[in-house]
């Protein structure tokens, strides 16, 4: 599903070279459940930005679902974002203006989906996340949890093959770190391919794969045991 | 992409920022009011003017003597005579009318009242010539002419003043210590704007041209008034009668002007006036739609964030530019939409005021939405194409 080969990314701040991704080689099979960690800087949301056609790399090669990403233009990095890709951020990132139903539309506009069915398959995302009963609620109306399952709806909501989420339990307590991420665990169970960046080790431990980042590069790579609920 | 999500997405936002929205749509408001205003005006302004000339008499000519045809003062004037009144009803075809006016300030008594009036000589085709209607009585005959009668026609604010009788055909008075006796009475005429002075008016006094001269022994005259077989026709009548008076007289040395070429004029003028207010206006659209693109810009700032989301989600380049376009599309045809209001509330109470004919044509109120149209496209441009080109990681990690 996802192969990055010799991947690089460089920021030249003037006249100061950033490395922030050096040689990276991995590739993530379609249905992995995989938690990227390690200390700030290290290149973890620069890769997940790679990863999600947000940004491209400087050098090196990126294939998602068979297709060479590393080419594309804007807007067909665009198309790849809407047709293959949700993502998840730390800081929900919903428009505070609409309802939590109109957030979840917005992606399938993009989609070219119609009206009428915008308007049932984003409440199916919504029932999804168990908020069935918050439709209409602004996100200044909602709690952080709730807020940031919102989010989770509009990632799903275009039945993405990759979900990418970057520190989604970030804001969060406890309990509604659990409740995201056992529904990051359903979605994998149904094959959608994961990766959550995060520092928690009760987040990682969702994860079936955990790779570990120092200094813009791969420093581990480890398979392990999902822990049993 | 969705025309109707972007329509709603546009107005919510305008009216999440009501205050700025107005403030900013204020300078289309103006600029599309004042088209309104300026064009409706100039259609009123132009209809009383030209209705005034219309009531001059339809079709019309009139001849005077040239100052510039080097015969220096006024009194030097090459005049016509009756010789000339007969050259033009014989020869020229497409002359269907011919009458001279001769004014004379004179006085008129009567027992109640000594009055100081001008009166005008005038030729038995006149009435028709002049769309002179007589109330009572009647116009002057052809024997009235042939013996130079004292008979007068006049007008009804002379009849006031000079009887104290509504029936004053029949009645006599005294001009220049003459005896006149009333045989009609003209129809009463309702005051115009004035802007065309018309010199037959209630306080005309008519007499037969013949009259006129035996009383003052003048048998020549300055101003003639003809009437054209139809208005295809006016300029050749116009001709016709220059030529005959050049053959009698000499050749320049008489104006003969119709009153198609002063309406020409006179639409020029009108039109010529509300194009340089008309851009004027435009100017303030122009100014307005500067607005618009600042505000545009300023909300493209606003809303990084909101850009970066929805590119994350997969807005392409053009699904943002729409997006921004339509705004500024919104903004300015709302605008535009008021300010039709705003001008032709405008419009009303200024023909209530002025007492003027207000013409709001459909035409400038297409030309005044097209035109906002034109400064929403224009403005919003580059704004909405600046939105399009953002960066997404950038924008999603704007505050
Ligand atoms: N736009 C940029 N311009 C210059 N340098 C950048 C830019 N974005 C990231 N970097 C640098 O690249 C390196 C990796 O950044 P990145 O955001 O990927 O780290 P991270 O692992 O996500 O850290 P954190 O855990 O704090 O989020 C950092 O040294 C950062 O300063
Ligand atoms: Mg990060």
């Amino acid at each position: 599903m996802i192969s990055l080969s010799g991947v690089s990314k460089v920021y030249s701040t003037g006249v100061v070279e950033v490395r922030a991704l050096h040689d990276i080689n991995l590739s993530i099979a379609a249905g992995e459940f995989v938690a990227v960690t390690g200390p700030s800087g290290s290149g973890k949301s620069t890769l997940m930005n790679i990863i999600g056609c947000l940004d491209k790399p400087t050098t090196g090669k990126y294939v998602l679902a068979e297709r060479d990403v590393s080419r594309m233009t804007k807007d067909e990095l665009a198309l790849m974002r809407s047709g293959h890709l949700g993502f998840v951020f730390q800081s929900f990132n919903l428009l505070p203006r609409m309802t939590a139903l109109r957030n979840v539309e917005q992606p399938l506009i993009y989609a070219g989906v119609s009206r009428r069915e915008r308007r049932q398959l984003a409440t199916m995302a919504l029932d999804r996340v168990g908020l069935a009963e918050r439709l209409y609620h602004r996100p200044n109306e909602l709690s952080g949890g709730q807020n940031q399952r919102v989010a989770l709806a509009r990632a799903l909501v275009n039945r993405p093959k990759v979900l990418l989420a970057d520190e989604p339990t970030g804001n969060l307590d406890s309990k509604s770190s659990r409740e995201v991420m056992e529904i990051f665990s359903e979605l994998n169970r149904e094959g959608v391919t994961i990766l959550v960046v995060t520092h928690e080790e009760e987040v990682a431990a969702y994860a079936k794969r955990v790779i570990r980042f120092m200094d813009g590069e791969i420093v581990s790579d480890i398979w392990q045991e999902v822990r049993t609920r | 992409m969705n025309l109707l999500e972007n329509l709603l997405l546009a107005l919510e936002g305008l009216w999440a920022n009501k205050l700025r929205s107005m403030l900013t749509m204020l300078g289309i408001i103006i600029g599309v009011a004042a088209v309104i205003v300026v064009i409706a005006l100039g259609a009123g302004g132009q209809a009383v003017i030209l209705g005034e000339l219309e009531g001059l008499g339809s079709n019309l000519i009139w001849v005077f003597p040239r100052q510039d045809s080097g015969h220096g003062s006024w009194d030097r004037l090459v005049t016509m005579d009756n010789g000339d009144i007969q050259a033009i009803e014989a020869q020229a075809r497409y002359v269907k009318a011919v009458s001279p006016q001769i004014s004379m300030q004179s006085t008129a008594k009567t027992v109640k009242d000594t009055k100081d009036i001008s009166a005008t000589g005038v030729g038995k085709d006149y009435r028709e010539i002049r769309n002179v209607n007589i109330e009572s009585g009647r116009f002057f005959s052809e024997y009235d002419f042939k013996e130079g009668n004292r008979v007068a026609v006049i007008g009804t604010d002379v009849a006031k003043s000079l009887f104290d009788s509504d029936r004053v055909v029949g009645e006599v008075f005294y001009l220049n210590g003459q005896q006149f006796t009333v045989v009609g009475v003209i129809e009463e005429r309702k005051q115009g704007m004035g802007i065309v002075a018309n010199d037959i008016g209630n306080d005309s006094v008519l007499i037969p041209y013949t009259a006129m001269q035996r009383m003052t022994g003048d048998y020549g005259f300055y101003l003639l008034f003809a009437t054209a077989e139809s208005s295809e026709v006016t300029l050749d009548a116009a001709k016709e009668i220059e030529n005959i008076l050049a053959r009698r007289h000499g050749p320049n040395r008489f104006e003969v002007l119709s009153l198609e070429q002063t309406i020409d004029v006179v639409e020029e003028i009108t039109s010529i006036l509300t194009a340089v207010i008309a851009g004027i206006a435009g100017i303030a659209l122009l100014v307005g739609g500067i607005g618009i693109m600042n505000i545009m810009l300023v909300s493209v700032t606003e809303r990084t964030k909101e850009i970066g989301i929805r590119q994350a989600i997969g807005a392409k380049r053009r699904d943002l530019l729409y997006q921004f376009l339509i705004e500024a599309l919104v903004l300015s045809l709302i605008g535009g939409l008021l300010g039709i209001l705003v001008g032709a509330g405008l419009v009303k109470l200024l023909t209530i005021l002025l007492e003027l004919p207000s013409l709001i044509s459909v035409s400038s109120i297409l030309l005044a939405l097209s035109f906002s149209f034109v400064v929403g496209m224009i403005f919003g441009v580059y704004p909405a194409s600046k939105a399009s080109k953002l960066d997404p990681i950038e924008a999603l990690r704007y505050e």
